[in-house]
């Protein structure tokens, strides 16, 4: 028997819509500290790990670790459904195969949703030393890769001389974005070496819908290697995000 | 002994191909493979001939690549990190996927996967080995989530490549490899390679015209030696390489080239199939001309053949016809390509059905009969053969007079067939597979009237039209293929006779087979505007044949110097996507036929 509930129904929905847009998949799994899921993206370009803690809601319970697959689709498309100041409650009896969510404000509203038989494929994160550790507002980054949206599908992201900057060029032209401490924006930057790297934008703008759950964003990198994107929510819990790099010419 | 390095890079294969692309002549082309070949393990040689045919089995596995264009596209956009509608918009430029792939990464353009982050002491190394086992992964996964497998394969192959093996990654997935090496190069290549010279190539073309598979015969070379080879015997379930026959266009000269007697039999508008049982089958396996595996398109020729031959393994050879049910009168061929699809297929043979007329055995009770005068292959064939209204025994008539033998022919015609086979019956009539020679003769309706000829040619350079038609491709340099030489040989430009539809669909059709140069096996004096891969063959109706000095198909044969021209050739309609470029009207033919009407027209 698993049954949580967040004061809040909208996170839940924002959660699943930052983690729908990159897989379409996956398992959460529900244990007496909390639920957790990781899954891939299928082109096993980028990854998505979510945490939320008992803590994150209002009340928890879990007897034993129970997993939960679901298609984020149908997800996403129940989640539609919630309004401003309804609570959800999640809920999952051992024996059934169906995920129930309530929805209670005005009145009572619950799907049932059906759940999938996935395999457990273990994924495990990229195990590379991370050479910068970047703290920004997560609305700075959303509005830097914003910009490099503009002009190209891809961004460099190179941190030196204790600045990060946020540049792209592509045939409609060239952007730069430097996020500097004297401007308060650069929360913090850690250097072991300088770090630069290339990303996809498509994959890039797709996580930051994430940026709408969280105040600050810890972007930590290294030079050709994957990109580590923490957002930790308001409410409690976090998403990290994977992202392999684009290489350069050899 | 060869030096045998441990792993092959897929690189060293690309080389050769580089330079296969860049010679156009066929000497070259073996030399080229030779010295490949001599640095290939003998357990890779076989994967690496099938490579190099663009493809991963024998011709007659039903298992193929089979990728469809979208998919690759979606690979490459994955591999490349590039929009899908700007890989989209790069294919319309290029019109080849393997360039799309290929100026992608040569952009530097590469998205790398979590995985190699995730296991990086993997390799990724490109070898010979690694390209051909994803490839066989690809083509073997089937049902759900192989897609999905497809996909992360390919896309894995991309990354991983150089550019310029994308190239040819992506063609030979696309099936588009057309390096244009012909099958009699890759055995040159192998005599020369494993026995020092082309004496041995007697012994490995016999190999591989009772296997038709090049790949086995060059591993059976590699690890065993050509003594192994001479061992092989036709074994049900590798399709034979078909006999083949001369033509003629007279009972006469039919009966004196035979030698006063011979065999004639009903020659049926259908599509020629091989019949394949072996111990331990449930069910006949059939094979096409082509070689390829047709149990799909046929499951009521299986029906109708299974349980009516008294063998334990046989091989046995007949034309599967369209036949009208009512009243069992035999249809054309037009009909029975109905059959020739995907999807539908019961629906189709029971609104087409078939029938099977048999004519030749080449196993019987496990025992090769291939060696065995015709009448006996013949005889023992109608022994075994339970006869039926949908399983018969080829008309057949042993002829020693001109007017009985016309008669024949005229009665076939009539009963619906394109005209008779004459067959040996001597004690030399043995069963040649993949030889064309005078043991057997076709005598068709086409070459009776001497302005109504039709003929098989190959499309191996096109150019564009003007006015109404500029920008398009609407003349077509056409030739006749030269068996002797393995060439193709101008003989006419046909630019009749082509539809609106033809016409607005032909560029389309032959962007594929574009080349930058003119093929190795063309022989030409003309330049079109573009140059043809040789593989596409049409059907021409022509007025006649006369000498012609910018023709190369019969030079010097009648007089030195000139070639031959058919004039005032028209398409007939006729896209023979069923034959392949050395099924084409031979050169030998055409001397033939404008021998014919020289002759007639003295008379």
């Amino acid at each position: 028997m698993f049954k949580a509930v967040l004061a809040d129904g909208r996170i839940w929905k924002n959660i699943i819509e930052s983690v729908s847009t990159l897989v379409d998949e996956g398992v959460f799994i529900a244990d007496p500290s909390g639920i957790k899921l990781r899954a891939m993206d299928p082109s096993r370009v980028a990854m998505v790990d979510l945490e939320l803690p008992k803590a994150a809601f209002e009340s928890y319970e879990c007897g034993a670790e129970t997993p939960i697959g679901v298609n984020f689709d149908d997800m996403k498309n129940v989640m539609k459904r919630v309004s401003g100041g309804e609570k959800l409650e999640l809920e999952k009896h051992d024996e059934e195969a169906r995920l129930k969510i309530r929805f209670k404000g005005k009145s009572s509203r619950t799907f049932s949703l059906s759940l999938l038989d996935l395999g457990k494929e273990e994924l495990s994160a990229p195990r590379i030393p991370f050479n910068a550790t970047v703290k920004v507002p997560a609305g700075t980054l959303l509005e830097a890769i914003r910009d490099a949206e503009v002009v190209s599908d891809f961004v460099r992201i190179v941190a030196e001389n204790g600045q990060l900057k946020v540049s792209a060029s592509g045939e409609r032209g060239e952007v730069d974005v430097i996020i500097t401490k004297e401007s308060g924006e650069l929360l913090s930057i850690e250097l072991k070496e300088m770090a630069k790297a290339l990303y996809s934008l498509n994959y890039l703008s797709k996580m930051m819908s994430a940026s709408s759950l969280s105040d600050i964003a810890i972007a930590m990198f290294s030079t050709d290697m994957p990109l580590r994107l923490e957002f930790n929510l308001t409410s409690g819990g976090k998403i990290v995000y994977y992202l392999a790099p684009r290489m350069e010419n050899d | 002994m060869f030096v045998v390095v441990a792993i092959l890079l897929y690189s060293e294969l690309v080389e050769v191909y580089d330079k296969i692309g860049d010679t156009t002549k066929r000497l070259e082309i073996t030399e080229i493979l030779v010295s490949f070949f001599k640095r290939c393990p003998s357990d890779l040689i076989g994967r690496v001939v099938y490579l190099t045919q663009g493809r991963l089995y024998p011709e007659f596995e039903p298992i193929e690549l089979g990728v469809a264009e979208r998919l690759i596209m979606k690979c490459i956009s994955q591999a490349t990190a590039t929009s899908e509608s700007e890989v989209d918009r790069l294919y319309k430029t290029l019109g080849d996927l393997g360039r799309v792939a290929e100026t992608l990464l040569s952009k530097g353009k590469r998205q790398s996967t979590l995985d190699s982050f995730a296991n990086p002491s993997e390799s990724s190394k490109v070898t010979i080995e690694s390209v051909y086992s994803s490839l066989d992964a690809v083509a073997r996964s089937q049902g759900e989530g192989s897609q999905e497998r497809k996909l992360r394969l390919i896309a894995d192959l991309i990354r991983d490549a150089t550019p310029r093996e994308a190239l040819y990654i992506v063609r030979t997935i696309a099936g588009a490899l057309r390096l244009g090496v012909a099958d009699m190069t890759i055995l040159d290549a192998l005599a020369i390679t494993y026995c020092g010279s082309k004496s041995a190539r007697e012994t490995i073309e016999r190999a591989y015209n009772i296997t038709s598979d090049l790949g086995s015969v060059a591993t059976i070379l590699a690890t065993e030696g050509v003594e192994a080879l001479k061992k092989l015997r036709p074994t049900p379930g590798r399709p034979i390489r078909p006999m083949l026959a001369e033509r003629l266009s007279s009972a006469e000269e039919i009966l004196e080239k035979m030698g006063g007697r011979c065999a004639v039999e009903y020659k049926y508008d259908g599509e020629r199939v091989q019949i394949h049982f072996g111990e331990g089958d449930a069910k006949p396996h059939l094979f096409s001309r082509r070689l390829e595996n047709i149990d799909h398109h046929y499951p009521d020729v299986a029906a109708i053949v299974n349980g009516a031959v008294a063998s334990t393994s046989y091989i046995i050879e007949g034309e599967i016809v369209a036949i009208d049910p009512s009243t069992y009168e035999l249809l054309p061929f037009q009909e029975l390509m109905h059959r020739r699809r995907k999807y539908d297929v019961e629906k189709m043979a029971l609104a087409y059905p078939a029938s099977v007329r048999l004519f030749d055995a080449l196993v019987l009770d496990g025992q090769d009969l291939t060696p065995l005068p015709y009448s006996e292959r013949r005889s023992r064939l109608a022994k075994a053969v339970h006869e039926g209204p949908l399983l018969r025994l080829a008309e057949q008539a042993i002829v020693s007079d001109a007017t009985v033998l016309e008669r024949f022919f005229e009665e076939a015609v009539s009963n619906g067939c394109e005209g008779i086979m004459a067959k040996s019956i001597g004690p030399e009539s043995v069963y040649a597979a993949g030889a064309r020679g005078w043991l057997w003769i076709k005598y068709k309706r086409d070459y009776k009237s001497e302005l109504h000829d039709t003929v098989d040619l190959v499309a191996v350079g096109a150019s564009m039209g003007t006015g109404k038609r500029a920008g398009c491709l609407s003349s077509l340099l056409l030739a006749a293929y030269s068996e002797p030489e393995d060439t193709f040989k101008t003989v006419c430009k046909c630019s009749t006779g082509f539809t609106d539809e033809d016409l607005k669909d032909m560029n389309v059709r032959f962007e594929r087979y574009t080349i930058p140069h003119r093929h190795a096996r063309v022989d030409s004096k003309l330049v079109p505007d573009v140059w043809l891969l040789p593989s596409q063959v049409v059907e021409v109706l022509g007025a006649e044949i006369t000498l012609s000095p910018v023709h190369t198909c019969g030079t010097d044969a009648i007089r030195k110097g000139a070639g031959l021209a058919i004039r005032f050739p028209r398409f007939t309609g006729n896209w023979r996507d069923d034959k392949r470029a050395e099924d084409a009207t031979t050169e030998a033919e055409i001397i033939e036929m404008y021998k014919k009407q020289l002759k007639k027209i003295s008379s």
